[in-house]
């Protein structure tokens, strides 16, 4: 086994890894074959494929989700994006998109009703948005993004409970790198861990542990010094305050 | 009073002596304290591998980074923890206690460190994703497509899928998805309202999954049903849990790195 492994390590760059990989695949598919229902993966993947079906008979343009952006591009250059392609991007969009949006949605509704006084204070700002008529039933993301307690309180969450608990493992390149300070040789795995990144009392202080959507209610710099270190959302979902 | 019974013909004796040392698991030939020659092979092989190990460990750079005393030698405490759920809480606490760097496996290192996050993660980064992902990627060949861009450890290959479907994720094409999710919010709040007024107790955490789930399907691939079984989603999320147990127990016990 060993000499099939440096063979592999040798021939193909990730030669060992496929190694590990098809085992695991193999018995992933003879799991879902034989769960009691028509298993996970396998019910969403037909469910997927039929929709794609009928997007193609259709070819309805009127409607913008997912589905439809991808077809477009599929059907006007099938060899830029095969409809395998659109498949796969369609199912990992919902593997990996459902469970960590359940997560946050618990860790909100969580945070919020074990201290009454957070729940109150948006309770008020949701109320005050109501009278002067700047929210809607049901409210968009525009108005939203204007309630700045509630993006406080969303990114507070967030911070107590990403929905990632596991080192995000990268491999040291060739040449090695040096990390806080150690010098690691290439082929090591290192990562940080969102949970640790969240907990962290340098950045976020004596009281990292404690639900206080007010600390990012502070001036630009204090939020970006605490933004610097906030790893769940990578991308512009969540506004700073505007102040 | 009982009599003393008879003593036993020798011939039934030895039959049961017989019968004694063909259930022993060794010779007994051999025994008189000497070593059970059938156990030889496997202690042999057991102490080659212990004394690789402790060979890796003293040759490994690395070796004075604190952690855990089983992460030093085995993945296996990295899954028993992820298995019983609480790594991230372990995690936080080995920090506490050792500082930014502390070994999780065997090759494997925990960094808490905001300035070393561009250095790993940052743009242009030449450091690629960890072989964990491989156990993300696709069950099977889906029409020979191999590759997911979640799991997708080729950064080139990666970047190239990526922008294929940027577009897509424009924070103008988001908005636009809003109104398709209407529906399925009406329907949740319909459910929610069932159980306030008829005073049913329900489990919110399962509902809000249902919730969620339904909303990402509403927007990737249109007309998911609220409450799809919920039988449907834990087996998804078993089935890729599964993978992972199984590639970290594959490679606990099979690949000495």
């Amino acid at each position: 086994m060993e000499n099939l492994e440096t063979g592999l390590r040798r021939t193909a760059p990730l030669g060992v890894f496929h190694e590990l990989h098809y085992p695991c695949r193999q018995l992933q598919d003879l799991w879902a074959r034989f769960a009691k229902s028509p298993a996970g993966r396998t019910a969403v993947a037909a469910f997927t494929r039929k929709q794609i079906q009928s997007c193609e008979k259709e070819r309805d343009y009127g409607r913008r989700d997912f589905l439809s952006r991808f077809m477009e591009i599929h059907l006007r250059s099938p060899e830029k994006l095969t409809e395998g392609e659109v498949f796969q991007v369609c199912l990992t969009q919902i593997t990996a998109g459902s469970d960590t949006t359940a997560i946050s949605l618990r860790a909100i509704l969580y945070y919020l009703y074990r201290d009454p006084t957070k729940l109150e204070a948006l309770r008020a700002e949701i109320s005050q948005k109501m009278e002067t008529g700047e929210l809607s039933e049901p409210a968009t993301y525009q108005q939203m993004i204007r309630m700045p307690y509630l993006q406080a309180v969303i990114k507070e969450a967030l911070r107590l409970h990403p929905a990632t608990g596991l080192v995000l493992g990268r491999v040291v390149p060739p040449g090695g790198s040096t990390i806080s300070g150690r010098f690691f040789p290439a082929g090591k795995v290192v990562g940080i861990n969102t949970w640790v990144a969240h907990a962290n009392e340098e950045i976020f202080g004596q009281d990292a542990e404690r639900f206080r959507p007010e600390r990012w209610l502070c001036s630009k710099e204090e939020y970006a010094r605490l933004d610097r270190y906030f790893m769940a959302v990578s991308c512009y979902l969540i506004h700073p305050p505007t102040t | 009073m009982s009599l003393p019974s008879p003593a036993p013909p020798l011939s039934s004796l030895r039959h049961a002596a017989a019968a004694m040392t063909a259930r022993l698991p060794f010779d007994p030939d051999l025994g008189h304290g000497s070593f059970p020659v059938r156990l030889l092979l496997p202690v042999c092989i057991a102490l080659a591998f212990m004394a690789r190990l402790l060979y890796r460990h003293l040759r490994d750079p690395l070796r004075d980074i604190p952690g855990p005393w089983l992460a030093r030698y085995t993945r296996l405490w990295l899954y028993l923890e992820i298995r019983n759920g609480r790594f991230h809480t372990k995690n936080i606490e080995l920090h506490r206690r050792y500082g930014p760097i502390v070994r999780i496996a065997p090759n494997e290192y925990s960094i808490d460190d905001p300035d070393s996050i561009r250095t790993i993660y940052g743009h242009g980064t030449k450091f690629i994703k960890s072989p964990w992902y491989t156990a993300s990627g696709p069950p099977s060949q889906h029409e020979g497509v191999v590759v997911s861009i979640f799991s997708d450890r080729n950064p080139a290959r990666h970047a190239e899928n990526r922008r294929k479907v940027a577009n897509a994720y424009a924070l103008s094409a988001l908005i636009e998805t809003e109104r398709y999710i209407d529906s399925t919010m009406v329907a949740f709040f319909q459910h929610l309202d069932h159980f306030a007024s008829s005073g049913e107790s329900f489990n919110l955490g399962n509902w809000l999954q249902f919730y969620a789930f339904d909303v990402i399907g509403e927007l990737t691939v249109r007309d998911f049903e609220l409450s799809c079984p919920s039988a449907l989603i834990m087996s998804t999320l078993k089935g890729v849990l599964w993978a992972h147990i199984l590639w970290i127990v594959w490679e606990t016990i099979w690949v000495s790195r």
